[in-house]
């Protein structure tokens, strides 16, 4: 997979507080979940890589071209879907989008066509043809998906798209966002404070805490960058296995349903499990890594600090 | 039976061409113009009216006198009305006429100003519209000479364009000879350029106030507001504390109309209390200040520092 972003030591301000500081990765296509808490910098950097914000320091490349100096040509490869409420005023679902196409340079015929084809896509066929304030929640988020995708863009960037919307919404939303991913070969930004919905629709995430950038990759990469236990079954005595692990130094604990969890202090040594089982008389049934889920991992790197 | 594909498809248009979204905006704006001066249908029809009632009484005088001159048994009536002082005033070769009728015309101007311009910038920053904008190939530059092209447009449909036609039509009353041919170009041209100074400047003005609001309505009241301030309150106090006729300058109407006056090249109407350089100095001070608060406020993200 190709790279789509290259940072380089980018730093971006608003007026004397710094909220980039000096951020550098290189991040491969498809599907990126952009993660961190609040005031992590997430929409900053979304902001910064479409050229919204200045750059204070460093260069940032997307899709091979320059942020700062090809913004209204790179534009046109890449589509938003802001965080907040944005909309055309006084226009329809579908003026709204053909609109969008008319600004990113389509002829007027191809954004007509393009806008009833992505309405259609997005499920507001029925509603196109009413002004957006008379939109729900729901409806607004699908045409601000909509606008995003009318020019055809090869990256979009997507802030919180599931923001505000039912749990019947929001798959929906994620569904026709894996389909542009996977099926349609558009690489898609998304940044979520939902670790569920990255979870769902990424093949890697970039994790932000203040300003930087503490762990980007693959997602089972990040899970298992942080494993250092795991999961077992057993029969025999599990009070003595406990016993025969506790003074190996290991931690071993009830895990979730029957299986026991045993946790490493240094590095993982699964001989010790063993040895372990075999004193106090049990049967290891089955063992594998503890894989975490994406919020503990996530957890972990944060507590970490940048790596 | 045709099964149609309701999922995503590609788009193979080019996208490197150039985007022009000004001219978009322009297109869009003037649409969007139309549709909110006729939502009130009388009102839209009243102002069309009045607006263009300047202009449709001096083409009747026109005629009237083409009419009288074509015929020679109201020689005598022509020769009255060609030497009376209502001709003078109005029919085009006097270039007083068309100062006079954009002062006429700016109130209509005005009124544009407030009914299409208030909101151009304001709706946009209410609905959050300018990041929507910006994340597409569109630079601050495309959008504001965009809305700029919107007023433009509208204020030219009763200033210049009603003038223009002024000069086709006594141009076509009195025979297309070569020279008065000439000479009524060379005015056409004079027309539009003072046209477009009479109408830059109020449309910069509530470009300006509609940058600085988030309501149409509080940007009319802004801008009409200034005028009010600055042309009646400021004006007045000045003139009448220290009874100074170069204080003049302090207005932006006389200023307006002293570059009206050079661009129509028709001195007798150039004030001569004031240098017609202080005039342009002045209006242009007040352009660059518009045009930064407006680059100001025009940003895809309001940074509070």
């Amino acid at each position: 997979m190709s790279t789509i972003i290259k940072l380089d030591n980018v730093v971006v301000s608003y007026g004397k507080r710094v909220t980039l500081h000096g951020l550098n990765a290189s991040v491969e296509g498809g599907a990126v979940g952009l993660l961190g808490p609040n005031g992590a910098g997430k929409s900053t950097l979304i902001k910064a890589l479409l050229g919204l914000v200045p750059l204070a320091g460093g260069e940032a490349e997307v899709l091979g071209r320059s942020v700062r100096k090809e913004p209204k040509k790179l534009r046109r490869l890449l589509g938003y879907m802001p965080e907040r409420e944005a909309a055309f005023p006084h226009f329809t679902g579908f003026q709204a989008t053909w609109y969008a196409g008319r600004l990113a340079g389509m002829p007027d015929a191809d954004a007509r066509r393009r806008a009833h084809e992505v309405l259609l896509f997005a499920g507001l066929e029925e509603a196109r043809y009413r002004e957006l304030s008379t939109y729900s929640t729901g409806m607004k988020q699908r045409v601000k998906l909509a606008q995003a995708l009318v020019h055809d863009p090869d990256l979009l960037f997507l802030d919180e798209p599931t923001n505000g919307l039912d749990p019947q919404g929001r798959d929906e939303m994620l569904g026709l966002i894996e389909t542009l991913t996977a099926k349609k070969g558009i690489h898609v930004v998304l940044s979520s404070h939902l670790l569920r919905d990255v979870e769902q629709v990424c093949q890697s995430v970039v994790v932000m805490r203040q300003g930087q950038i503490v762990k980007h990759g693959a997602i089972e990469e990040l899970q298992q960058s942080t494993e250092n236990a795991c999961r077992l079954t057993l029969s025999g005595d599990v009070e003595s296995f406990f016993s025969a692990c506790s003074a190996r130094g290991l931690d071993a604990r009830k895990g979730e349903q029957d299986g026991l969890e045993v946790r490493f202090s240094a590095e993982p040594d699964q001989r010790a499990v063993f040895a372990a089982a075999h004193e106090s008389g049990c049967v290891v049934r089955s063992l594998r890594p503890l894989r975490l889920s994406l919020e503990e991992a996530l957890l972990d790197v944060l507590d970490g600090g940048v790596t | 039976m045709v099964i149609h594909d309701r999922s995503y498809s590609r788009w193979d248009g080019d996208k490197t061409g150039p985007t022009r979204a000004w001219s978009v905006i322009l297109d869009r704006g003037v649409v969007t113009g139309l549709n909110s001066l006729f939502k009130r249908k009388l009102f839209a029809v009243l102002f069309i009216l009045a607006a263009y009632g300047p202009f449709l009484a001096v083409i009747g005088v026109l005629y009237v006198n083409f009419f009288l001159m074509t015929n020679p048994e109201f020689t005598e009536a022509s020769r009255q009305m060609q030497e009376g002082p209502m001709l003078d005033a109005l029919i085009p070769r006097g270039k007083s006429a068309f100062l006079y009728l954009f002062k006429i015309q700016s109130w209509f101007a005005l009124a544009l100003c407030v009914i299409i311009g208030a909101g151009l910038i304001a709706e946009d920053r209410r609905t959050n519209a300018l990041e929507l904008y910006l994340s597409r190939p569109v630079l601050v530059f495309d959008y504001v000479v965009g809305k700029l092209a919107v007023l433009g447009f509208f204020i030219a449909m009763v200033t210049v364009v009603p003038a223009l036609i002024l000069v086709l039509v006594y141009m076509v009353l009195n025979g297309l000879e070569s020279e008065m041919v000439a000479e009524q170009l060379r005015l056409m041209g004079r027309v539009v350029l003072a046209g477009s100074v009479a109408g830059l400047i109020p449309a910069v003005l509530v470009l300006t106030a509609s940058s600085l609001s988030k309501r149409a309505r509080s940007a009319a009241i802004t801008f009409v507001g200034f005028l009010v301030l600055l042309e009646g309150v400021i004006g007045g106090m000045l003139s009448e504390g220290f009874r100074d006729d170069a204080l003049k300058v302090v207005s932006i109407h006389f200023n307006v109309s002293q570059c009206v006056a050079w661009l129509l090249d028709s001195a007798s109407d150039l004030d001569p209390t004031v240098p017609l350089a202080n005039s342009v100095i002045v209006l242009a001070g007040w352009l660059v200040l518009c045009f930064a608060i407006i680059l100001r406020k025009v940003r895809p993200v309001e940074i509070v520092a």
